[in-house]
């Protein structure tokens, strides 16, 4: 329907998602921070599911038993 | 009363959109308010709605910047010519969260009378936001 749909102006950067003018897109830098800012949110869905993960393991009874060990190995 | 209105239309964007504090929407917006915004699928009328519309970007953009480019007053009319940028880290019109920092242009005519906003059209770049979130796809230029 649009066969010469041109970009906009501004585009992500696909690194770390700053918002980049075209005439200086071959400039861009990625800043450390906001890459890794960027890159956590896009494993946001990943990260919440291990945390669930780990979280129903610790509370089952051998995670229970791991903490118990682990806290008794902690005090020797 | 252009030095006014265009005044009016700057504090409005700058303390409503960019600080998010929403007493100035009580302030400067008539009860009978009617909000034009091109990406509402209808006018949204009254206060209330004003405030549910800029907490709806500032919710989807929490580090949303709008920058006035340019202002053109004629008696009880003010045309605002502005930039917005922020990273789109809530949803927005049905789109989930993306991370991403987005940067559209838009102009917003305002209607203003006794101070208050009574009416406002806005067009903005709908299409380049949905192409920067890459929810519809950008097409490299030929």
């Amino acid at each position: 329907m649009f066969p010469s749909l041109p970009q906009p102006r501004h585009m992500p950067c696909p690194d770390c998602g700053e918002s980049v003018a075209a005439d200086v897109r071959a400039e861009h830098l990625c800043d450390d921070e906001r890459w890794l800012t960027y890159q956590l949110f896009q494993l946001r869905d990943e990260i919440a599911a291990l945390e669930q993960q780990v979280a129903a393991y610790l509370a089952s009874p051998r995670g229970r038993f791991e903490l118990w060990d682990a806290e008794r190995r902690r005090h020797r | 009363m252009s030095a006014e209105t265009k005044a009016i239309a700057r504090r409005f964007l700058e303390e409503a959109f960019n600080s998010g504090n929403l007493d100035v929407v009580d302030e400067l917006v008539a009860p009978e308010f009617v909000n034009n915004d091109a990406a509402l699928p209808e006018p949204a009328v009254g206060i209330e709605a004003a405030k549910a519309s800029i907490t709806g970007y500032r919710e989807a953009f929490p580090d949303l910047r709008l920058a006035i480019e340019q202002q053109l007053a004629e008696g009880e009319y003010v045309t605002t010519r502005w930039n917005a940028r922020g990273t789109h880290q809530g949803a927005l019109l049905g789109m989930a969260p993306t991370g991403k920092q987005a940067t559209v242009t838009g102009i917003t005519i305002d209607r203003i009378v006794d101070g208050r906003f009574v009416e406002s059209w806005t067009n903005w770049d709908t299409l380049g936001l949905m192409q920067q979130l890459g929810v519809v796809p950008a097409l490299a230029t030929a």
